[in-house]
């Protein structure tokens, strides 16, 4: 089994994004049409119901997790405004594609918006030998966009 | 006058008693090699890379079937049991992970507890959620219990806390009251069918197998050794047999 690298843990990510602590947890529970969106997005059926999210003024905090090869990637995103304002990789499983972390891959998604054709507004350029760990990013960016967009206000 | 210098005696048939000998100690791996690399030049005509391996034994090696006895628990109509980092509900591979701490049944939903998380699931096994390390008092999660209001609680390295209906939130419970704690205990019982779970689910293909055969390291490193000295007494038996030849036809030309 492949090494679980901790980059940084979850509650750590949402207090250092929410000043210094935690907000009252937030949950979206999908519905059928959010799940098919999403599923559009991913390109694969997306398996919780419930998606927990914390809210620090309009920035809402989330913590998803996708598969890169064969290990779910964790990681953290900030969306103020419709607008990706950080990316944070926390919990790494994978053997190879940690690249992924680097603070220059992170940055290509800062002020990403999702497009009505559900692609990112922001071109994220590929790191060779970790593409299948950019590609789960990117997913789970547009992700986090979709569901800034439908949590209840 | 020259005269002719004594030619150095070699032993007789000494190239050929090493030709023989080689070649009979390398019979064995040779025939495995060139039999598997026949498989593997001819694996989708035989169908190898679809046909799954379903012997026990084959995937232990693979370390696909732990070795150690899973444990498990009975909650509501669910057995729930864990194994090797593998989270099984019933006779279901779970795809969520984690070292199996415990799981109660409240009305219409499953809460598994292993010590880095909990999962949530609705009557019909269907995942609804996960609380990670930031939806949790403390992790490792030692042990979790269900009250006669059907909370769950749960024993931290920060304490006993009580969680919330939906799990969003979480309280210090007040004392120990009526929760009873969920154990997990060692099913050698259950082994043997969560065993047959993962032999169906291994998705491993004889492809696999017979390419590992052939490089050896199926056999680890000691397989990869064998192949490695295998490779070299062929070149060695290559270059013994056309010396064999040259001297045979020098001596036919005498």
């Amino acid at each position: 089994m492949a090494a679980t690298t901790v980059y940084q843990k979850p509650s750590e990510f949402i207090r250092s994004a929410c000043g210094g602590q935690i907000p009252p947890t937030r949950m979206l529970t999908l519905t059928a049409v959010d799940q098919s969106r999403i599923k559009r997005l991913l390109g694969h059926e997306y398996r919780p119901s419930k998606v927990r999210y914390w809210m620090s003024g309009r920035r809402m905090v989330i913590i998803l997790e996708e598969v890169g090869k064969t290990q779910p990637i964790t990681t953290g995103y900030v969306v103020s405004g419709g607008k990706i304002e950080q990316v944070r990789l926390l919990i790494y499983r994978e053997t190879i594609g940690a690249e992924v972390r680097r603070t220059s891959f992170t940055n290509q998604f800062k002020g990403g918006t999702l497009g009505s054709n559900g692609k990112l507004s922001s071109r994220i350029n590929n790191i060779a030998g970790a593409t299948l760990s950019t590609r789960a990013l990117t997913e789970m960016g547009r992700v986090a966009l979709y569901l800034d967009q439908v949590r209840p206000r | 006058m020259s005269e002719e210098r004594p030619r150095k005696k070699r032993p007789k048939g000494g190239l050929r008693r090493w030709h023989r000998s080689i070649g009979a100690v390398f019979a064995l791996p040779l025939l495995w090699l060139m039999v598997s690399g026949l498989l593997l030049q001819h694996q989708d005509t035989l169908g190898l890379d679809q046909k799954m391996v379903k012997s026990a034994s084959l995937l232990k090696l693979y370390d696909q079937i732990p070795d150690a006895d899973p444990v498990t628990t009975s909650v509501g109509r669910f057995m729930v049991a864990g194994w090797g980092g593998m989270l099984f509900v019933d006779d279901r591979i779970l795809e969520e992970s984690g070292t199996l701490v415990g799981a109660v049944a409240r009305p219409g939903e499953l809460v598994i507890a292993t010590t880095g998380e909990l999962f949530v699931y609705d009557a019909q096994g269907e995942y609804l959620d996960r609380l990670g390390e930031e939806s949790l008092p403390a992790v490792p999660v030692e042990r979790i219990g269900l009250d006669e209001s059907h909370r769950v609680h749960l024993q931290t390295s920060a304490g006993h806390h009580v969680l919330g209906r939906d799990f969003l939130n979480f309280e210090t419970a007040p004392g120990e009251g009526a929760v009873a704690w969920n154990t997990v205990e060692v099913g050698r019982e259950e082994k043997a069918s969560l065993q047959e779970t993962l032999v169906e689910n291994a998705g491993f293909t004889w492809s696999r197998v017979i390419t590992d055969l052939h490089s050896g390291s199926l056999l680890g490193k000691v397989g990869r050794f064998l192949v490695d000295l295998t490779g070299i007494a062929v070149i060695v038996l290559t270059l013994l047999g056309i010396r064999l030849l040259f001297r045979r036809n020098s001596q036919k030309t005498k």
